[in-house]
């Protein structure tokens, strides 16, 4: 608990210094690395809970299943199974809490990056020296890097989806309290829309690039095969086919993003984690079954609501 | 007998890696592709005009992917006919291996090719067997740059009309800088030696040694489209006969989708050799890089299904044929269909 309240506050010493200068954006990037360090840790412990949780109710069933169940036994796994979820209620709040914080930097290291960017381009422009020039585009091409690595591949929904499962219209009836509901139901449809948007788009791209990618390959076949090849000329050295470059920081990133939202969804299992990545590529294949996953889980939430909603 | 032998170790390699592949899983894949069309040709061969190509091949491979760990295994039969009235027919079999690991920032990959080309003509005919061994190793730096390097050991034999036997170690190294996700240039050096033998030559020499160095350049472009572009200039110089060339070698390949069913691929791969024209040189001795063509494809597609697809094939290419002083060239335009079982 300790250790969230003295982050907490440095997220808000943090936020407020980024914009001052380098120095500031220098301990923002720090601070940003053990803030990811610290959501990782957080998540690991938040997945053992469940795990410890399934596995006490997995002994429950088997115990229950017996001709002659110990029922002292059963009370105890009983209670020991409220203890777990009661915690991992408390965990979860504490990583949602945590994540919350973690999206507000990333979004504010991105407003930072984007404001040395355009600085640096306007200096470009009054500089007669090459050699000068040469480094800003080199610095210009580092923070350009950088902020990539802030773009998150889908946002988090900002509504409280458990609000949205308890929420029942058919019950309601002060009229005021159903206009409120009505007004929360219409809201987290029409962002469930735009995220299923962003990730429909996102799962298009990218088997446009694996469509390319496998055509290219058979094409290289082909030609192989009609000639005597020396050394390997298969396009990007030892790239495996369905394999796209991506820097391991922003994949991560985007995998985080896509893990809390199906996390908001609701969605236990590592889905994120059938993803190969591996010697710096990505590939494409399973990161293009996980969107379609997401889109599908967003498809259903969105029917969901619209049936809250009639 | 060393022809035997060297398809028997390439053989051996290519099972034992689909045994260990076959404790990963993986994946089995089928594929059809026939293809006809006309083809019109000329040359030192046959002068006269043919018409008709009548081509296709049937691949069966197996893949399999993990995090570290990739690799594939593949079979393919091509046949090819050229021409109705004086036809020429050739016929491929390639088998392939490839397998690659990864242990923290380095990467290693090793693939095996084992090819048979019989090569049949009105009044002749020529087999070629071909051996390709290659180790690729790549260091990724924390920043855009990364180092490769590749070994290779290629071995041609030719039999029936000719004999002739090349065998080339490569080794090339390269420094690689990933200007983004998508693109990246790299500049690498090119080294070779080779041997060069013909058995049944009537006069002496019958062999022939020597070495080549140059340097290489390639861009690539992997996004919405693909560009790659290489160059490779190797400086030869022959140890037992007194001639001595440079040879380069110009690559591009151009590809790209449009829509959700139209592709567009073209390959154009032009090699240009200057040899020295001394007194004791001699032709069938004279050293050819591992690579004898130059061609340009394009390649029209259009998927019916996924899994079918239709095509048109437009290209030209350019065979130099060993030991006879004759090339064999032409361009074609066939339509096909291209399936995946």
């Amino acid at each position: 608990m300790k250790t969230w309240r003295s982050t907490f506050f440095w997220i808000i010493v943090i936020a407020w210094t980024i914009p001052a200068g380098a120095q500031d954006l220098e301990k923002a990037e720090r601070f940003g690395l053990e803030l990811e360090r610290v959501v990782d840790q957080e998540r690991y412990s938040l997945d053992s809970l469940s795990v410890l949780l399934e596995s006490n109710a997995r002994r429950i069933e088997a115990e229950k299943r017996k001709t002659n169940p110990d029922r002292s036994l059963l009370m105890q796994w009983m209670s020991d199974g409220v203890v777990l979820a009661q915690k991992i209620r408390d965990q979860q709040n504490r990583v949602d809490r945590i994540e919350q914080e973690w999206v507000i930097l990333q979004k504010q290291l991105h407003q930072a990056y984007t404001a040395r960017i355009d600085s640096l381009s306007r200096m470009t422009t009054q500089l007669a020296s090459k050699e000068k020039i040469n480094e800003i585009e080199k610095q210009i091409w580092e923070f350009s890097q950088k902020r990539i690595l802030c773009s998150p591949a889908v946002r988090r929904l900002s509504f409280d989806t458990r609000v949205i499962n308890s929420i029942s219209l058919s019950g309601q009836t002060d009229s005021l309290e159903r206009a409120i509901l009505l007004d929360y139901l219409e809201k987290a449809q029409t962002e469930v829309a735009a995220r299923l948007g962003e990730v429909r788009q996102k799962r298009r791209e990218y088997a446009s690039v694996l469509r390319l990618q496998e055509k290219l390959e058979n094409f290289v076949e082909e030609i192989s095969e009609q000639g005597y090849l020396p050394i390997s000329r298969r396009p990007g050295g030892t790239l495996p086919p369905g394999f796209v470059y991506v820097d391991e920081r922003y994949w991560s990133n985007q995998m985080r993003s896509l893990s809390n939202l199906l996390q908001q969804l609701n969605i236990r299992g590592n889905l994120v984690g059938r993803v190969v990545f591996s010697g710096g590529a990505a590939s494409v294949e399973e990161y293009l079954e996980l969107l379609a996953e997401t889109e599908k889980q967003l498809a259903d939430y969105q029917k969901f609501i619209r049936n809250k909603l009639q | 007998m060393k022809i035997f032998s060297q398809s028997r170790i390439s053989g051996w390699l290519v099972w034992s890696l689909l045994f260990s592949a076959g404790a990963a899983a993986g994946e089995f894949d089928l594929k059809l592709s026939p293809e006809a069309g006309y083809f019109g040709r000329a040359g030192d061969v046959d002068t006269r005009r043919d018409f008709g190509l009548i081509t296709g091949f049937v691949t069966a491979g197996y893949r399999f992917r993990q995090t570290r760990q990739h690799g594939q295994i593949q079979i393919r039969f091509r046949p090819e006919q050229y021409g109705v009235h004086a036809a020429t027919t050739v016929v491929n079999i390639n088998g392939n291996a490839e397998y690659s690991r990864q242990w923290n920032t380095t990467q290693w990959g090793l693939s095996l090719q084992q090819r048979r080309m019989n090569f049949y003509r009105p009044g002749g005919r020529l087999f070629a067997d071909i051996t390709q061994v290659a180790l690729n190793g790549q260091w990724q730096d924390a920043g855009p740059w990364s180092t490769e390097i590749q070994l290779a050991y290629f071995a041609r034999h030719l039999s029936g009309d000719t004999r002739h036997a090349l065998t080339t170690p490569v080794a090339v190294f390269r420094a690689r800088y990933r200007k983004n996700e998508n693109s990246s240039f790299s500049f690498g050096f090119y080294t070779e030696s080779f041997k060069l033998s013909v058995p049944h030559r009537p006069a002496t020499p019958r062999v022939n040694r020597g070495w080549g160095i140059g340097p290489e350049l390639n861009f690539e472009y992997r996004g919405s489209q693909i560009v790659s572009f290489s160059y490779l200039a190797v400086f030869r110089k022959s140890d037992n006969i007194d001639d001595k060339g440079h040879e380069h070698r110009v690559s591009l390949l151009l590809g790209r989708t449009f829509g959700d069913r139209y592709s567009l691929f073209l390959f154009a791969d032009y090699t240009f050799r200057q040899l020295s024209d001394h007194k004791n040189a001699v032709r069938d001795l004279y050293y050819y890089s591992s690579n004898n063509e130059s061609r340009f494809y394009l390649k029209f597609g259009y998927d019916l299904t996924k899994s079918l697809e239709a095509f048109m094939k437009a290209g030209y290419v350019r065979y130099e044929l060993y030991g006879d002083n004759s090339d064999f060239f032409g361009s074609h335009v066939t339509l096909g269909i291209s399936a995946e079982l």
